[in-house]
């Protein structure tokens, strides 16, 4: 038998990472901010401190739940890990870059572009920063699968195909524009296309909020589908946290920036330790 | 040269409820008792006596306060529950260490049999083989094939727990734990269950079960904890220590 400690290493290992918006970040930022003081915006210097400090691993074949209501930060350690933005300071070690040797945020523009295409999958809140609304549903999948060393068209066409039947998205609309699709679909679109290259991490972000309940399930079963066919491994951010017990083996619980608790996800849901998650778990309905 | 699976000393857990001023609850005070393999050890005692909390903090659901659960893997190592890494509980959860919750949290808009093959598939079990097995474990729990394809969260109380049941036997574990498991079964599928657990216990699965029901205790356990106000106020052997019926108690309470 294989014990969990006998397995190798995880293969997201993020350490302190901290992000600031501002024109001129004072020192106090990070010291005045958090939920102890109960604000994100430094008060000597006016600068927004989105992250302070976050460090989780993700270990193979495991999904991460990041919750937290509104600017609590998730979202930006999402795009951080997607090259949306640099962090201050901070490093992230990922076994599909550089033999984990080098941080992602030390990539050079060749390198990132690498990790956005190939090694990392990314299903923002809003399918148009996802997909080109005014490309064919298909030729969404292409960019994808062309940026990825995909050569030969029939090919590409077969998997574009694939991926659209899997998210169930009608086939007929393989060559329509999403710019038409309903959010749902649209949704289901931008899943297909994070996933078509077959990346070894993916980040979901809030992938359902907006979607009316009825679609959202479709679209939580179909994650449900793929993690129990494929064992994805995935950071997902949502404030939602019936999709967090639907679909995380662990959840972190962020506010104002920081990481306030983290465990198993029935723990956080059923023993909740910091006062904050005890506040969420009991707002849920 | 029999070695527990699992030992627990001095276990105790408190919750502070910063949402209600701070207020400290204590469901457990200092539990200290070992398990062996194959054995089956009986957990009574009154209504918010701590005996759900105890489970919980075995399958971490819970973190407990203070204490140890010393647990012998099946590779020999030895695990303090109380304190293993999160991915650690995880993989011993998959593999090793199963529990039965009091109600069944169905998974939406998933079937039945896959409901309860999902721990084989987790396991690498080819899905085709693990649905037939899942299926096999439904039938023998008197789930009506009907049933088997239609989502649980649709079911009764009864029907749930077997779901429950089916799901934490469908490949045996190591360690079970069982937090009444029958109480909303009729004779017929309570016998059912008994069967299937004796059926565990000759195979060795170490059992932690809360029963109401002596007479399921009488057939299973070995030994039996009365856990009174978060402590264990007795332990022995079924018919040596004095198990206060609480459910008739109540009910001359209410009369």
């Amino acid at each position: 038998m294989v014990t969990a400690t006998a397995t190798a290493a995880p293969l997201l290992s993020v350490q302190g990472l901290t992000t600031i918006h501002g024109e001129a970040p004072c020192a106090a930022c990070v010291a005045l901010t958090g939920p102890e003081a109960d604000r994100n915006q430094c008060p000597e210097c006016g600068s927004i401190v989105a992250c302070a400090g976050v460090s989780f691993d993700v270990w193979p074949g495991e999904v991460l739940g990041i919750v937290g209501e509104s600017g609590s930060g998730k979202s930006t350690v999402l795009q951080c890990l997607y090259q949306d933005l640099q962090p201050a300071v901070g490093a992230a070690y990922f076994g599909g870059f550089a033999e984990g040797q080098r941080s992602i945020w030390d990539a050079d523009r060749r390198e990132r572009r690498e990790l956005r295409t190939q090694s990392i999958g990314m299903v923002y809140q809003n399918p148009r920063q996802g997909l080109n609304l005014m490309v064919t549903a298909g030729g969404n999948i292409a960019e994808r699968l062309l940026d990825a060393n995909w050569r030969r068209v029939g090919d590409i066409r077969e998997k574009a195909s694939d991926y659209l039947q899997r998210t169930e998205v009608p086939l007929p609309r393989m060559d329509d524009f999403p710019a038409f699709f309903s959010g749902g679909m649209q949704q289901r679109v931008q899943i297909a296309k994070a996933l078509a290259n077959s990346p070894q991490l993916v980040l979901l972000d809030e992938l359902t909020t907006g979607l009316d309940v009825s679609v959202q399930a479709g679209v939580l079963d179909l994650v449900r589908d793929i993690q129990r066919d494929y064992g994805l491994t995935a950071v997902i951010v949502s404030h939602d946290l019936g999709v967090i017990r639907l679909l995380a083996d662990r959840t972190l619980v962020m506010k104002q920036g920081r990481v306030v608790e983290s465990g198993l996800t029935d723990q956080i849901l059923e023993d909740p330790q910091h006062p904050y998650t005890q506040l969420l778990v009991n707002c849920a309905t | 040269m029999n070695k527990p699976l699992l030992s627990v000393a001095g276990l105790s857990k408190s919750i502070t409820l910063h949402i209600l001023q701070g207020k400290v609850v204590t469901p457990l005070r200092d539990i200290t008792f070992d398990l062996y393999p194959g054995e089956f050890l009986g957990i009574v005692g009154p209504s918010g006596a701590g005996k759900s909390s105890l489970l919980k903090c075995l399958y971490r659901t819970y973190v407990p306060t203070s204490g140890s659960m010393r647990y012998r893997t099946e590779a020999g190592e030895m695990v303090d529950l109380a304190t293993a890494e999160e991915r650690e509980m995880i993989a011993l959860r998959r593999r090793e260490i199963r529990y039965v919750s009091q109600f069944l949290k169905p998974p939406p808009r998933v079937e039945a049999a896959d409901v309860v093959a999902a721990p084989l598939a987790a396991a690498g079990i080819e899905q085709r083989e693990a649905r037939a097995r899942a299926d096999g474990m439904l039938e023998r729990l008197g789930l009506p094939d009907s049933l088997r394809s239609s989502f649980p969260s649709l079911f009764s109380g009864g029907e749930q727990q077997r779901v429950n049941v089916a799901r934490a036997l469908v490949s045996p574990p190591r360690l079970l734990l069982l937090d009444e498991p029958t109480s909303a079964l009729d004779s017929e599928n309570r016998a059912r269950v008994l069967e299937l657990l004796l059926e565990a216990k000759r195979d060795g699965v170490a059992m932690l079960g809360i029963f109401h029901d002596t007479e399921m205790l009488e057939h299973l356990a070995d030994r039996v904890l009365v856990v009174e106000e978060g402590r264990v106020a007795r332990e022995g052997r079924v018919g040596e220590v004095e198990i206060p019926n609480y459910i008739e108690a109540a009910a001359v309470e209410f009369a």
